[in-house]
This record gives structure tokens, C-alpha cells and sequence, in this order.
């Protein structure tokens, strides 16, 4: 009977490693190219506290240089940020990262309030498989799971990702138990520039009403905050495409003053942020460049440091060393994309069509 | 022969084994119900593309919601405003091709383009039954009927695979697109 016990245990132990190792093989790895699917995941990795917390979508992962807010004031900072990061995950994300700091202020940029309801699995999968297992990450898949997605398929991501294994290729491998970090502190680096065009005209909505759905969780963020005495602050990112409706800003305007938020419309302020749209963009002005992202940071680094009572940590030898060895990551990614430019022309290394 | 305690032991461990295997191998398969939905909505909508009674003729070309983008593109001509945007993390791109008053947005599937939307933008053009923007609340209902939902501030109609939506301001059309029916 008892060895009949071990045999058996045995047995489901190696069917659980096999299990184990096939999901760690076939999952998404996000390492090149599309590398968005590992933001989430890196900020647990963080081994010091941050002041300022960001949360959203790429309009804020690609238009804030954090190292840029840390080189020129001293400010420790994380952009907890995904590509079309939904405002209820915005806000279990920032529920999650409270488990592990309080920071002394949150960013939120409100694009995201355009969208009421679940919009896109892949999406999903790569702001939500990178969380830490909590009620958060729970919450945050009942309430963004679409109709035709199973919520087992987020416990067990093999059964949604076991077909990739015609797909798999050498980053599987290699990166089956670790990851490179992709970004800056949760900011997307991007050097290379392509001018700002003509953008459509924008179509006629039937109702500009943001949805209850998304309001109810800025709301709830709002609360949050709040209850643990962090100050918030409502952004609109400068960049005009996709279109932000004057009637959204008005409701995100009335919405601030009735709870006693911040909310700035950075759009307007193009100009005295120093952007040049010719010039600070990678994507002919969806998002910034670093150029322009830099210019960002040192204009909203500056306007932190005047209205909240952050520290300057430049001066602390235990931030200062941990923040210099990202200053030289920073820097080094910065010079090889820069490198890649000047000789090919394009980056080879960076975006969709990263080959190397 | 009987087998020993532990020749059966090793068949039990055996059909075990198998068992688990097959498990693996049938995970792999199952997928491919998933991949094949996917295939026929995309047929079916290319399909329903025919079917509905909503679309718009413009110089000599029907241009339907659901239909493949570039064909009709090229029997449009090449005379386009042409706008893309990646999505982000490249998630799709999205394209805008206006030709004048008209602008055609699609939506990509297994990387092909197909018509999404269609808007009309201003006057100049009207719709096969003859409303353009300008035209009242009493006109539209005269050429499409009473059966297509009505508000205050849109009045929609939908058939086959299309929506045909008229935004209105002041008892006025505004806005008028037609849109793949949800």
C-alpha cells in the first residue's frame, strides 16, 4: 500500500513538472518585439520604494522618462503601465501595488475612461498574466474577462497558450526562468523620430457620456487614494491622437473639482512642455520619443517638486546606488539604439521588427 | 502466466502514463476549435457582407462593411488621403483611406484588411436611398421605415452583417457611418 502511495505521488509529481516546465515553455515571453506583455511583471522585481506611482495605458509608459525625473530632481518614481490599460485595471494594479508601497502620489492619464466594458484578450493577457497571484489579479480578470475567455485559462495559462508550440523560438528557451528588464522603471524607450502628420478628422459620437462602468472605477480610485492618504493626480498625456473630446475633458474637469483631484490636460500645453512634434515622436505623434519624453519629465518633474513634498534622493547613498546602476541601463540603451540609427538607418533591435 | 505484483504495478504505472500523455497531446489539439471559430466569423461576416441592403455605391463601386479592403480600394482608385496608426504593443494598425467626403476605416483579421466603418463627412454625398448630412429626422425615417432604433440622438437601422447609423443634432443628421452590426 505504501509504496503503492509513492509510486502514485511520484507520478503526479513529474506529470506536475512536466506540466510545469510545457507552461513555462509555451507562455509568452515578450523579450522582442512586442515586449509590452513583461511591463507588468518587472515592477515586482523593484527592491526600493517609489514617491510617484503612474498608472495607464502607453500614454503614459512612453511619454514620461522616469530616469529623466530621477537625473533632474531626485525623484523616485515607477509607471505601472500596459498597452490599453482599462481604468479598472489601472486601479487593481495600484490596489496590487499597495501591498508593497505607499507612494506619495499617484499619476492616472484618463484615455482609458473611453472604454466601458472589456475590449481585447490580448490586451488582457499581457496587462493581467504578469500580476502576482492576489484578490487584485482576481478581481482584475472577473472584470475584464470577454465572453468566449475562462478565467481557469488565467490560472492555468497552458491552456490558453499550449498551441504556441508551433510558434516557439529561441527566446522560449532561453528566457524559460528569467526575463531581461524591457524597460525604465515602467518607461518604454524609444529614440528614433518620425514626424507628426495630418490626423483624421475625428468621427461624430452619438454620446459623449464616459461610461458608468469606468467612472465608477475612478471613483474608486479616487477612494482609494484617498483612505490611504496618497494625492492623485488626473492627466491628460500631450499627444492628440487618439482623439480626446472636448466633452470627455469637461466631464474629467467636473469630476475633479467634485472629488478635489488634480487633473491637468497636458494637450494645450505643448508648447510650454518645449515639445516639437516634428522632432519628439517616434510614430508621427501617437507617443513621444525619448527626446520628447525627457521634456515631459523635466516639465511634470518640476511641477511635482513645486506642489507635493517629494524628496530629492539623490543625495541617499542607498537610492543613489540602486538608481545609478538604471542611469547606466538607461544610458546604454539609449547609445545602442542611437548606434542602430546611425548605422542601418532604423532600429533592428526595437519594436515590432526586432530581429536581434 | 500471471503477471508478478510487480509487473502489475508497472502496467499500472504504464496506463498512467499514457493516459497523462494523451492529455497533453489532446491540450494541444484543442486549440484548434478556438482558431476555427475564429475562421468562420471572419467567413461569415465576409459572407453576410452581401447580404445586407445597407451600403454605399460611390463612383460605380458598392462599398460594403465586412468586404476585403484593398479590393475595393483598387476599383476605387488611388486618388485617397491615406492615415495608419499602430496599435499599441502592434496589436493591429489601424488605416483610414477619405477619399473627399468619404472615409472607409478597416479592421484586420489574421493580418487582411476588411471595410470596418464607413462615413460619410460632410454634404456632398448622400446614401444610396438619398439622405446625406443636413436631411431630417422625417426624411430618414421616409426612405428607411420605422422599424430601426430611434433616440433623440441617433436613429440606427441594421441588416445582415451592417449598421447603418444616422447621428442626429436639432432633428438634423450630423454624422451618418455605417458600421459592422454587434
Amino acid at each position: 500500500m505504501k509504496k503503492r502511495i509513492v509510486i502514485c505521488s511520484l507520478v503526479l509529481i513529474i506529470l506536475w513538472a512536466i506540466l510545469y516546465l510545457e507552461q513555462r515553455l509555451v507562455v509568452p515571453k515578450y523579450q522582442r518585439g512586442v515586449i509590452e506583455g513583461s511591463m507588468v511583471e518587472e515592477y515586482y522585481r523593484e527592491k526600493l520604494d517609489h514617491e510617484v506611482l503612474f498608472v495607464g495605458d502607453c500614454e503614459v509608459y512612453e511619454n514620461f522618462s522616469t530616469i529623466e525625473m530621477w537625473n533632474d530632481y531626485g525623484i523616485t518614481s515607477y509607471i505601472r503601465g500596459s498597452s490599453q490599460q482599462l481604468v479598472w485595471q489601472s486601479y487593481y494594479l495600484l490596489e496590487d501595488a499597495l501591498r508593497y508601497e505607499k507612494p506619495k502620489v499617484v499619476v492616472y492619464n484618463v484615455l482609458a475612461l473611453k472604454y466601458n466594458e472589456p475590449m481585447n484578450e490580448a490586451y488582457n493577457r499581457m496587462t493581467l498574466d504578469g500580476m502576482k497571484w492576489s484578490f487584485s489579479k482576481v478581481n482584475a480578470i472577473k472584470a475584464s474577462m470577454l465572453e468566449d475567455e475562462s478565467f481557469i485559462e488565467y490560472v492555468f495559462p497552458l491552456l490558453r497558450y499550449h498551441s504556441r508550440w508551433s510558434e516557439l523560438t529561441e527566446d522560449d528557451l532561453k528566457h524559460l526562468f528569467s526575463k531581461d528588464y524591457v524597460t525604465h522603471n515602467g518607461y518604454y524607450m524609444r529614440v528614433d523620430t518620425k514626424p507628426q502628420g495630418d490626423f483624421p478628422s475625428p468621427p461624430v459620437l452619438e454620446d459623449y457620456t464616459l461610461g458608468a462602468n469606468a467612472m465608477e472605477y475612478l471613483q474608486k480610485m479616487v477612494d482609494l487614494c484617498k483612505s490611504n492618504d496618497i494625492q492623485l493626480i488626473l492627466i491628460k498625456a500631450p499627444t492628440v491622437y487618439p482623439h480626446w473630446y472636448e466633452e470627455w475633458d469637461a466631464q474629467v474637469v467636473e469630476f475633479a473639482q467634485k472629488n478635489e483631484v488634480s487633473y491637468i490636460n497636458l494637450i494645450p500645453l505643448q508648447t510650454e512642455i518645449g515639445l516639437d512634434m516634428s522632432r519628439d515622436t517616434y510614430d508621427a505623434g501617437l507617443h513621444l520619443n525619448t527626446q520628447g519624453a525627457e521634456k515631459m519629465a523635466r516639465y511634470f518633474g518640476e511641477y511635482l517638486i513645486e506642489n507635493y513634498e517629494l524628496t530629492d534622493y539623490r543625495d541617499n547613498e542607498l537610492y543613489a546606488k540602486e538608481w545609478s546602476k538604471k542611469v547606466d541601463f538607461y544610458n546604454d540603451m539609449k547609445k545602442q539604439q542611437q548606434d542602430e540609427l546611425e548605422k542601418y538607418g532604423r532600429l533592428i533591435s526595437f519594436g515590432v521588427n526586432a530581429i536581434k | 502466466m500471471q503477471l508478478s505484483k510487480g509487473g502489475t504495478r508497472m502496467k499500472k504505472v504504464g496506463k498512467l502514463f499514457i493516459v497523462c500523455l494523451a492529455t497533453m497531446i489532446t491540450l494541444c489539439g484543442c486549440d484548434q476549435g478556438k482558431q476555427n471559430n475564429e475562421e468562420s466569423q471572419i467567413k461569415e461576416n465576409i459572407d453576410r457582407a452581401e447580404e445586407s441592403k445597407y451600403y454605399l455605391s460611390i463612383r460605380g463601386v458598392d462599398v460594403r462593411i465586412g468586404s476585403k479592403l484593398d479590393e475595393t480600394i483598387e476599383k476605387l482608385g488611388d486618388d485617397y488621403t491615406y492615415f495608419e496608426a499602430d496599435s499599441c504593443a502592434f496589436q493591429g494598425k489601424d488605416k483610414i483611406y477619405t477619399y473627399g467626403s468619404i472615409a472607409i476605416l478597416n479592421y484586420q483579421a489574421e493580418e487582411i484588411d476588411y471595410i470596418a466603418t464607413i462615413e460619410i463627412k460632410d454634404d456632398l454625398v448622400s446614401t444610396n436611398e438619398g439622405i446625406s448630412i443636413g436631411s431630417t429626422r422625417e426624411d430618414v425615417i421616409n426612405a428607411y421605415g420605422n422599424e430601426g432604433e430611434l433616440t433623440e440622438t441617433s436613429i440606427m437601422y441594421v441588416s445582415g452583417n451592417t449598421c447603418l447609423k444616422f447621428i442626429m443634432k436639432e432633428d438634423k443628421v450630423n454624422y451618418i457611418s455605417f458600421e459592422i452590426a454587434k
